[in-house]
């Protein structure tokens, strides 16, 4: 299942040669895991539907482990996208066809059933495990989802489920959207191995093959309202990396416009949009992250730690204390910035590498908020995040837990990365850690799981959208993105966000009846 | 007596900003001598001659780096170009020393790079990690480089 993009219903930023002008059903914004499930169930159900995506596609030929490159080409702001603080929070988003799922480590988790009371309690929608089970189960069966084969595991990944046994904590290889994967730990670069079971390769050719057209390279920028009924997307072909404006978009649909552009685009387009806000003031506000710490350890044998899963091991065990726990690997120059020293010093930790794993922990930061504002003329939020200090203390205790775990798996030292720390600390020293008065400016703090923005809930004046993903004060506007998770899912949030897209369809394709 | 204190403080202001770089690296399109020099200077301190791994030069961080600039959005030109500008003329802003980080010596521009990284000023440090982390990239871009570092890598 691949995306075949020589197929006449599939056009590239090479193909339009005007302005672009189409009527559908139905038509959706963003291909990533929001969109191009509902894209995909909407045309399987009948539905004429059109799929708009800002980005290139990108086959595995593309894709390259040069960080730089990657993050140029693949991310928003050339990956340094930033909300701003007490500290500056890096938080990338891609900008493919295929969204997120291009570029996340294809963990596709369940939240713990206590999860869904919680978004219950908060949104006043019925959202339990029993309800939506179908359909978790309807994406997982549908992507292939199981957990990290051992072949695909290596060294590094043991060494956190040997450090987890050692001590008791619970622990498994993630479950991924993953087939035949070859270990090469280069899914934040994409996958040259076409391995990952991203949705430009899995939903996004499902709907192509029930008659979806799919128009890459252009961004929506605009809903027209009129008569509380979402008719017509305005937008432009935008050149791939230089973002460079061309030919204008205009789409009208017949039945429903859904945006799933994600937690940062869908608010920018409903704010630029006359009428599509809505009264509620919610719009880009409650963004919430998961904010990530990480810590690299040393031990004294070779791990060779770019081999392996990029995510192929995580704990669950402290989720309701408000922190998962995972093995980690990204591009190895984007790891080694925060270890300590300069030239010869830096060079000889560099050498270490081969004996290094680095293990990170995610934090549910449910008492945190942030906002997203327009910033000009420019597609590139203003984004504000202000971390609660009990979420900070959650940062601290995780980065105590995988301490922990690596030397319950015999690690030597560990590298904190830590402003007023010692640069390297061993067994002995992890007093130092533990009392250490951890404050989030003194580490890099990345959060890349970002939602809430346009957020579920049955009250029209403290929420954008109902239940079923319709905006409140409009009949035929939907969002299916991460936008509309009330709270944090505490876990990797790609399922669920399929999960209550493959929902939100059904409900749409009813509502539609 | 104005005019002579106003021309003396323009000839300061011409030294300390804009003259005395080396002439512009011939392969490189995007960042200017200047640019490049500071760059060249910062990647040596992090990355110098001697040991089993290429120094900066040998890596060509400033040639990938240039190359890399051409692909960067407009907003993130400017805060790199700023960056520069900043890790430049920081030794004038924060002190002790009075002179340009690339008219330091190699020692001293350890010390100015080590009291940014130390530094408890939190933007002090955030400019410090960004400026590695580009070098950095850079550096890891070199495929002798890798060779040296990950020889198991495979796809």
């Amino acid at each position: 299942m691949s995306l075949s993009v020589s197929q006449p219903n599939v056009l590239e930023f090479k193909d339009y040669q005007g302005e672009l002008s189409d009527t559908a059903d139905m038509i959706v914004v963003g291909s990533g895991p929001g969109g191009a499930v509902v894209a995909k169930e909407l045309s399987e159900l009948g539905h004429d539907v059109i799929l708009v995506e800002e980005g290139p596609p990108f086959r595995p030929n593309d894709f390259t482990p040069d960080a730089g490159a990657s993050m140029c080409r693949l991310y928003r702001e050339a990956g340094m996208r930033a909300a701003r603080g007490k500290s500056m929070f890096p938080t990338m988003q891609a900008i493919a066809l295929g969204g997120g799922s291009v570029v996340n480590s294809a963990i596709a988790v369940r939240p713990p059933d206590w999860v869904f009371e919680k978004w219950s309690e908060t949104s006043g929608i019925s959202l339990d495990m029993t309800k939506l089970s179908r359909n978790f189960q309807r994406v997982e069966d549908f992507l292939g989802i199981e957990k990290t084969n051992n072949d695909a595991l290596h060294e590094r990944n043991l060494l956190f489920k040997q450090g987890c046994d050692a001590l008791g904590i619970s622990s498994e290889p993630c479950p991924r959207n993953v087939k035949k994967c070859k270990a090469s730990g280069e899914c934040f670069s994409g996958c040259r191995a076409g391995a990952k079971q991203s949705t430009d390769v899995s939903y996004v050719p499902a709907a192509i093959r029930h008659g979806a057209r799919v128009y890459t390279s252009v961004r929506a920028e605009e809903v027209v309202i009129k008569n509380r009924r979402a008719t017509e997307i305005f937008g432009h072909v935008v050149e791939p990396f230089t973002g460079k404006v061309g030919y204008a978009v205009r789409l009208k649909a017949r039945k429903a416009i859904i945006l799933a552009a994600g937690c940062m685009a869908t608010p920018q387009i409903l704010m630029r949009s006359k009428g599509a806000s809505g009264p509620s003031g919610h719009v880009g506000q409650n963004l919430q992250f998961h904010p990530g710490g990480a810590l690299m350890g040393i031990w004294p044998h070779e791990i060779n730690p770019w081999v392996g899963a990029t995510q192929g091991y995580h704990s669950l065990e402290y989720l309701k204390q408000g922190y998962k726990l995972e093995v980690l690997w990204a591009p190895a120059s984007l790891l080694v910035t925060r270890f300590p020293g300069f030239g010869h010093q830096y060079k000889k930790q560099l050498e270490r590498l081969k004996h290094m794993a680095p293990f990170d922990g995610i934090v549910a930061a449910t008492r945190s908020k942030g906002s997203l504002r327009l910033r000009g003329k420019s597609w590139d939020p203003d984004l504000r995040y202000e971390l609660h200090p009990e979420d900070q203390k959650d940062i601290h205790k995780a980065l105590i837990s995988i301490a922990e775990i690596m030397w319950a798996s015999g690690a030597e030292s560990i590298i904190p990365g830590i402003h007023g720390m010692p640069p390297e600390i061993t067994k002995d020293e992890m007093h130092v850690l533990v009392n250490h008065k951890f404050e989030i400016n003194q580490t890099t703090t990345t959060c890349n799981h970002a939602f809430g923005t346009t957020r579920m809930g049955n009250d029209s004046t403290k929420s954008v959208v109902d239940h079923s993903g319709r905006c409140h004060h409009l009949d035929n506007l939907y969002i299916t993105d991460s936008g509309v998770i009330p709270m944090s899912p505490a876990v990797n949030p790609m399922l669920s966000i399929m999960a209550l897209a493959d929902r939100a369809s059904h409900l749409i394709h009813e509502s539609m009846n | 007596m104005w005019i002579g204190i106003a021309i003396i403080f323009f000839v300061w202001l011409l030294w300390q900003f804009v003259l005395g770089y080396p002439e512009a690296r011939v392969e490189c399109k995007n960042l200017v001598a200047r640019e490049q020099h500071i760059l060249a200077k910062s990647a040596e301190a992090f990355f110098p001659e001697g040991g089993s791994l290429p120094s900066a030069a040998e890596a060509g961080v400033v040639q990938y780096l240039d190359q890399m600039f051409s692909q960067l959005p407009k907003q993130q030109k400017i805060l790199i170009r700023l960056l520069f500008f900043l890790i430049e003329h920081g030794p004038l802003i924060f002190g002790p020393l009075k002179a340009r980080t690339t008219r330091l010596s190699h020692e001293a521009r350890i010390r100015y790079f080590r009291s940014w990284e130390e530094s408890s000023i939190y933007f002090r440090r955030l400019a410090f990690l960004s400026l590695r982390s580009l070098v950095t990239i850079g550096y890891f871009s070199s495929q002798s480089v890798e060779t040296a570092l990950m020889s198991e890598k495979k796809l």
